[in-house]
């Protein structure tokens, strides 16, 4: 299959809402553009409504008020069959009682495409996805990584305008994840076919996309590249749902661009118009050992997790939990522990609403 | 699961014998008795027995009653069974597809399953009656010269539907228990992959709904050949003309009212080799096509 730039499909979502029963809404206004080509991301904590988008694109629930658009054309009464959209389901959702083959072959038949199309493509498909010898078996004759390779294939050999993924991997076990993540990057790049993934794992939000989609609660916190979410997180909610181990939080009083950090006094880099602000420092931005322009605390350590090339310090300050992230070496008999802070690494959001403080 | 000891081994077996009793004493005691009365001939007052070997079945066999009473039960047993089996079904597909009120429709569609054959029969009676049945007036307003008494059509149509009447609500609450069985995935997949409504019911919902209607078969199958009994006696007695006599009701009459024990015997065992035929038969060749 070549790549054909001029056959690649947007899609766009405009101010689209999605409430059951008059209930509050699950969708509030939300708009997103996704480009020729593009792999997009749609990451959040469960309930945060990113399934509900998926499944409003795909034609699967229906859209309150508001505009889903494919290359332009207002899709919102077209039925999912006609969107000409492929979906790969969390549970595989393969038809047990057909064998892969006829998995394939179902959604073509039902467009009425030529047999001898139908075979070529099975064909292709099967090689390109490496089930050919499972053609002949049923669903439940095959292991989770096989069936998920199924439903990519049912998904992929319709060339659809768009794929959509429900968190496609999460039934699988660890291994075979980042297997299948690394083929799933592979096959866009191949396929370059319009993507939107749901995903509540930020690893796999990080390592696939383009772009990713940070969802709360219906709303659109930040959209950006994987590394403008984790070095520039516009608020407080996506610098705490991106990285792992999360970000480390503290509440602070400010006067005078001065923040009290454990009973140490701290010039901000920053203008600060409310008298509190949040201060968030990412385990990783924490050293060990004495650097210019940072103040240093001690921390109290209750559990040290070692991971091979680096060390998890589990630490607390005055009953604040506390993570460290380290490549040094860790006695893990230690008590106590010195740690050095740097302002600039440090991400400031306001009390209020929660938004990043830029710096100047 | 774990395993209990029992430090007494005759304990277990206090334990099953409610059910092994139960089993001798109604089914294969009776079906014992069955097969001894079967070939043996006895007077009417029982104070004479005979061993005739094989007499009573060459009876029951040469006889061509029996033929037509076999011929009734097969043609009503497929009738019954297609026409509860399928409006079941078409009811289950309904009820599932609602949004609202689903409770209400499944509540409501399993209360006849609450009655008795005979009490379906006393109230077909009244519906079907000829001095003041409404059915019978409006089947004969419509053209149809309906009448039960004296029509063996018109007889058989309405044992058919009175039979397949009682059975829809059991065969409604197994398909919709076997709709609300498949993945809302697979549905959603299907939507995804499959425009036409129909097409999508009879390759994706149909196939996948098989184990139960294979159960449901059985079970049809076996009701409209036994459980029908009851609404036969207190309908149309096997009336008019001996045409909507069932294997089953000929056996009661002959046996009970004709006093013809051997002979009924005879066909109750006859009865028993064929209904064992058809299930040996349906497991065999049915059963592996409906599971995957």
């Amino acid at each position: 299959m070549e790549i054909n730039r001029k056959k690649m499909s947007y899609l766009n979502i405009k101010n689209v809402i999605k409430n059951y029963n008059n209930e509050d809404n699950i969708i509030k206004n939300l708009s997103l553009k996704v480009e020729k080509g593009e792999f997009l991301v749609i990451v959040g904590p469960s309930g945060c409504g990113k399934s509900t988008l998926l499944r409003m694109i795909a034609g699967l629930e229906d859209i309150n008020s508001g505009e889903i658009e494919i290359n332009g054309k207002i899709i919102n009464n077209v039925p999912p069959a006609d969107r000409n959209i492929a979906m790969v389901f969390q549970n595989y959702a393969l038809y047990p009682h057909m064998n892969v083959e006829k998995n394939l072959s179902y959604g073509l038949k039902n467009r009425k495409i030529p047999k001898a199309e139908i075979a070529t493509r099975v064909k292709d498909i099967s090689k390109l996805l490496q089930i050919e010898d499972l053609l002949k078996r049923k669903p439940s004759e095959l292991s989770g990584g096989q069936r998920q390779r199924v439903a990519m294939g049912r998904a992929i050999i319709r060339e659809p305008k768009i794929f959509l993924f429900d968190e496609p991997l999460s039934n699988l076990d660890a291994k075979l994840r980042t297997q299948m993540r690394i083929e799933i990057r592979k096959l866009h790049d191949k396929l370059k076919i319009t993507s939107v993934y749901v995903t509540h794992d930020q690893i796999e939000a990080m390592t696939l996309a383009d772009r990713i989609v940070v969802l709360n609660s219906g709303i659109i916190e930040q959209v950006g590249t994987p590394d403008e979410i984790y070095h520039e997180p516009q608020s407080l909610f996506v610098s705490k749902f991106m990285g792992t181990p999360p970000m480390n939080i503290f509440k602070s009083k400010v006067y005078d661009n001065v923040a009290n950090l454990f009973g140490k006094e701290m010039k901000l880099d920053r203008n600060i118009n409310d008298n509190e602000v949040y201060i968030g420092i990412r385990p990783e931005d924490i050293y060990l050992e004495p650097i210019e322009n940072s103040i240093k605390i001690e921390i109290n350590i209750d559990m040290v997790e070692k991971l091979g090339s680096e060390s998890l310090i589990y630490a607390n300050i005055d009953n604040h939990n506390f993570i460290v992230k380290t490549n040094e070496k860790i006695n893990k008999s230690l008590k106590s522990l010195y740690v050095y802070i740097k302002n600039e690494k440090m991400y400031l959001f306001s009390a209020k609403d929660e938004k990043l403080i830029k710096k100047q | 699961m774990k395993k209990v000891q029992f430090n007494n081994k005759f304990i277990p077996y206090l334990f099953v014998s409610p059910q092994i009793i139960i089993i001798l004493v109604f089914f294969i005691w009776p079906s014992i008795m069955a097969i001894y009365y079967s070939f043996v001939m006895q007077d009417a007052f029982g104070v004479s027995t005979q061993f005739v070997w094989f007499q009573n079945y060459k009876d029951a066999l040469l006889n061509s009653d029996y033929y037509s009473s076999f011929g009734f039960t097969l043609i009503f047993s497929t009738l019954v069974t297609f026409f509860s089996l399928g409006t079941g079904l078409f009811l289950a597909h309904k009820t599932n597809s609602m949004i609202k009120s689903r409770g209400i429709y499944r509540t409501l569609l399993m209360w006849p399953y609450a009655l008795a054959p005979a009490v379906v029969g006393l109230m077909a009676s009244f519906f079907f009656n000829q001095s003041h049945g409404d059915v019978y007036h409006f089947l004969n307003q419509l053209g149809w010269k309906f009448d039960p008494t004296s029509d063996p059509f018109s007889a058989q149509a309405m044992l058919v539907f009175i039979a397949s009447w009682k059975q829809v609500s059991v065969n409604f609450i197994f398909f919709l228990s076997g709709l609300q069985g498949i993945p809302k995935s697979v549905l959603e997949a299907s939507f995804i992959d499959c425009k036409s409504n129909s097409k999508r019911f009879w390759t994706i919902i149909f196939p996948l709904l098989a184990p139960t209607t294979f159960f449901l078969f059985i079970t049809n199958i076996t009701y409209s050949f036994f459980d029908t009994f009851g609404m036969i006696d207190t309908t149309t007695r096997g009336t008019p003309m001996g045409e909507t006599k069932t294997l089953a009701y000929k056996i009661y009459q002959d046996g009970f009212l004709g006093a013809d024990i051997g002979g009924s015997s005879a066909q109750s065992v006859i009865l028993m080799l064929f209904v064992l035929i058809i299930t040996i038969f349906q497991f065999k060749y049915l059963e592996k096509k409906v599971h995957y």
